[in-house]
């Protein structure tokens, strides 16, 4: 169990990382087959992803040798973070699970009550984990790491989407093309 | 009734009907109306667009049409929308064959956009052989990244810089998506008196219902992130026609026999179906139309 709480909130915030990756894709490329487009966003999602969660662990192991009554507190507030965060986990991956395999109507169903909703209602999910989290940390370190590490997470999808641009047409340079209206009538 | 909100994409670019050329637009004077109409943000969004001599920039006002479009685009995805105008024109194209109209049987996407519905069908849509489709709009720069997008992915789809009623050769079937809550009144008596020359229609709008502008917020908010987008989305929700405004238009100006597909009856219909047809027919085709719909049959409203 102790072993398995961070490893469980890891693997959430490497999987809410290439969701991520696909949001921040989405929407910039009008082509019509991009399915590998869209597998290279969320590629970079979860490299992204797993980079943070690496950098967050690794400085909490290592908060952890030099203070050793820190890990037991931070399980406590791991506890409570998933509280938080594993209802929303699971209804969001029923809801892309019924999005992938019903048919339209059930399909826009779960985009409609899941998907859009569960969007953007992200952040505050994350920052009321982290305040849960902090409420029943044992002490001010675990209280503080439990914050760091949530922001972290809400900072990914901006880092995702910095720099991202749509992407025009090939050929198409973003500047106005020429009128050449052709009247066909 | 519908709300008399104003969107920005209806203002900043305007374009003569007749000869498809830009016209210039005034900046203040689209700033007044907003504001006249209680639309403060619009304006405020509308007063930071590039303009030189209070005319706005057209290149800058096409940009930000552009990257609206490329957004909507992923709501039409991840709403299907092009298997939903799919559905409906597979029986309706068989239903043109049955009654001898001669190939080729044309589709035209009126005011098409950056063509998605256009360039859906061409890639996936199975149609036959024996169809064409064209996708018309009076916006330059939409049709022209519509057509190397076309290119791009090599599909065969037709788009112009046209008014899709003018045509050379005039559609057999006329389709939309997210256009008629852009009429109202005489312009939209007009916009279904330009399909008289057709033998149907199949037009996709936004579903009218007390969840529309609420559905429509959040999705705009989770999903899009230009302003411009995140504005007229909201508003065009707002603006959506009721079921019987449309079909009264529709069959005045046609003489059609007309329905609405997927016109919610309740809450849970607007959930499930966001955007809903209006459909029309000439008298003759009804019958056929019925006959290759199947089980969408079923999800047709009442004739008019």
């Amino acid at each position: 169990m102790n072993a398995g709480l961070p490893v469980l909130l890891a693997l959430l915030a490497v999987t809410d990382a290439s969701f991520c990756g696909f949001r921040v894709a989405a929407g910039r490329d009008a082509r019509i087959f991009k399915a590998d487009y869209y597998r290279a966003a969320i590629r970079r999602g979860m490299g992204r992803g797993l980079f943070t969660t690496a950098l967050v662990g690794a400085g909490i192991a290592g908060a952890c040798l030099f203070s050793p009554g820190l890990f037991p507190q931070l399980l406590v507030c791991a506890q409570a973070i998933l509280w938080v965060l594993l209802p929303y986990a699971t209804l969001t991956l029923m809801g892309m699970g019924v999005w992938a395999a019903a048919e339209a109507d059930v399909r826009t169903l779960a985009s409609v009550v899941v998907l859009g909703p569960f969007t953007l209602i992200r952040p505050w999910v994350i920052a009321t984990a982290a305040v849960a989290g902090a409420w029943k940390a044992p002490g001010l370190t675990a209280a503080l790491v439990t914050v760091a590490a949530c922001g972290v997470q809400l900072a990914l999808e901006p880092w995702l989407n910095a720099g991202m641009r749509p992407r025009l047409p090939v050929g198409g340079s973003g500047e106005t093309v020429k009128h050449k209206a052709t009247r066909a009538s | 009734m519908p709300s008399d909100l104003l969107e920005i994409s209806d203002l900043i670019v305007d374009y003569d009907v007749a000869t498809l050329q830009p016209r210039p637009v005034s900046r203040e004077a689209v700033v007044a109306r907003l504001m006249a109409n209680g639309q403060r943000s619009a304006a405020r969004f509308v007063q930071r667009l590039p303009a030189s001599n209070d005319t706005l920039d057209f290149e800058a006002c096409s940009l930000a049409l552009l990257r609206s479009h490329i957004e909507l685009q992923r709501l039409s995805e991840e709403f299907l929308q092009a298997d939903r105008i799919r559905c409906v024109l597979l029986p309706l194209l068989q239903a043109l064959r049955d009654s001898g109209v001669k190939p080729p049987l044309r589709i035209v996407d009126v005011g098409c956009g950056l063509g998605y519905a256009v360039r859906s069908l061409a890639a996936h849509g199975r149609l036959g052989r024996d169809v064409e489709i064209i996708g018309c709009d009076m916006n330059v720069t939409l049709i022209e990244n519509a057509r190397r997008l076309a290119e791009e992915e090599s599909l065969s789809c037709e788009l112009r810089v046209a008014n899709a009623f003018q045509l050379e050769q005039p559609g057999h079937i006329y389709i939309s998506t997210g256009v008629l809550h852009h009429f109202r009144g005489n312009d939209l008596s007009a916009f279904f008196a330009g399909q008289r020359q057709g033998h149907a229609f199949v037009h996709y709008d936004i579903q009218h219902s007390v969840l529309s502008p609420w559905g429509s917020w959040m999705f705009h908010q989770a999903r899009m992130r230009e302003p411009l987008a995140r504005h007229d989305g909201v508003v065009s929700a707002r603006r959506a026609h009721p079921t019987q405004t449309l079909l009264s238009a529709a069959r005045a100006a046609t003489g059609f026999t007309c329905a609405s597909l997927d016109g919610a009856r309740n809450l849970l219909g607007a959930m499930l179906r966001p955007m809903s047809a209006t459909v029309g027919t000439r008298a003759e085709l009804w019958e056929p139309l019925q006959r290759h719909l199947g089980p969408l049959r079923a999800r047709l409203g009442p004739t008019s």
